[in-house]
């Protein structure tokens, strides 16, 4: 029962998710300076959040892993990872479609492209610590450790517009100069809001299953160590 | 002893990032601005370097049959750079446009020979007005006469 709520709150989360694609894509105005182009904001932000969002919750869940001794927060922490290298993929691969017709080029080495492209390589380092320390004490230990200090990628990247001179535009969400019409504003928040609550669901389904892949695997060795002296 | 681990390398990671923050901003430029690049244009015109800046009104010349462009690049006081490029140029690429060029200066400052040209632009995402009002029957009307 509980499953299957899940899978419905996880389909009605996609299909939100979905549906401000397609607003974004056919009912959103176009805009006066980028034309058409500009709709890929309703994916790109979102994805961009959402990536930042996997990282606070990994900052969280290696935190109770340290202090707390809550030791199936590592297995949340591996899914928050997973989702996290997943979304800034993602918004590496669609700021980089969307570079090329405003900008003209698909990569820059500029300070905002180059900490997001570190935050996706510390999620990848995170996950090969991860599969790479066997013991459960030492991965406890290096990988929340590790999983802390990602999060402080995660102001670096938002603040790099500000603090250095980029290609990349300031933020357009939380300024206090409104630079957004309304009519792109609100469809925006609304596109971020039910992709960071998607984000959520798929780090909640991924830590499930990865944590009953792990009960698995212990029960498969128990037997293994059960059946040796007979 | 978790906490003294936390404390010790939230520590190390703190001193390892404001050390390349403070390390960035002296050092790395991700473009210069015309008037730093045209007072040490002497030293710069040795290497590749970018210059951001608007492109001055009535000041683009686009030769289509030859790929030319030239504008001149400025930080609306008053420093100017003539570019030159060869190539086709982004499609935002206008007057009044953020630019950031790529390429070398010459050592006189008033010449630069751009290899790349970028559109910067604002965080602005403004709707034009009146954007829902053309009436697309009226088009269809004159089309077919129906």
């Amino acid at each position: 029962m509980h499953c299957i709520s899940n899978r419905f709150l996880g389909l009605f989360l996609l299909s939100c998710v979905l549906a401000t694609w397609g607003y974004g894509l056919f009912v959103a105005p176009s805009e006066f300076y980028q034309g058409e182009v500009y709709r890929i904001l309703y994916v790109h932000v979102p994805c961009a959040l959402s990536a930042f969002l996997s990282a606070l919750c990994l900052c969280i869940c290696s935190l109770r892993v340290l202090t707390q001794k809550h030791a199936a927060s590592l297995w949340t922490a591996r899914a928050c990872a997973e989702v996290g290298l997943l979304y800034t993929l993602l918004t590496l691969i669609t700021g980089s479609i969307w570079g090329y017709p405003t900008w003209g080029v698909w990569w820059t080495w500029d300070a905002r492209l180059t900490t997001t492209l570190l935050l996706s390589f510390l999620y990848g380092c995170y996950l090969l610590l991860w599969h790479t320390l066997d013991s459960y004490s030492l991965r406890a230990k290096v990988c929340s450790v590790f999983g802390i200090l990602i999060f402080i990628d995660v102001p670096i990247i938002y603040k790099s517009v500000t603090w250095w001179r980029t290609l990349h535009q300031p933020p357009s969400l939380l300024s206090p100069n409104a630079p957004m019409s309304s009519e792109i504003l609100y469809p925006l928040i609304a596109s971020v809001l039910v992709m960071l609550g998607f984000a959520c669901w798929l780090i909640a389904l991924r830590s499930e299953n990865v944590r009953m892949q792990n009960e698995i695997e212990e029960a498969l060795s128990h037997t293994a160590h059960a059946r040796t002296p007979s | 002893m978790p906490r003294k681990w936390i404390f010790g390398l939230l520590i190390i990671g703190a001193c390892i990032v404001g050390i390349s923050v403070i390390t960035m901003r002296q050092y790395s430029v991700y473009f210069y601005t015309p008037q730093e690049a045209k007072a040490q244009a002497m030293e710069l015109s040795q290497k590749e370097i970018k210059v951001g800046g608007m492109v001055k009104p009535d000041s683009l010349h686009w030769n289509a049959t030859a790929l030319s462009l030239s504008f001149i690049l400025t930080d609306l006081q008053a420093t100017e750079i003539e570019v030159q490029y060869h190539g086709s140029p982004p499609d935002l690429l206008k007057e009044n446009a953020g630019v950031v060029a790529q390429g070398r200066i010459m050592q006189t400052g008033l010449l630069f020979d751009a290899v790349k040209l970028m559109v910067k632009h604002s965080e602005e995402y403004k709707v034009p007005k009146d954007q829902h009002a053309i009436n697309p029957e009226l088009l269809k009307q004159s089309m077919f006469k129906e």
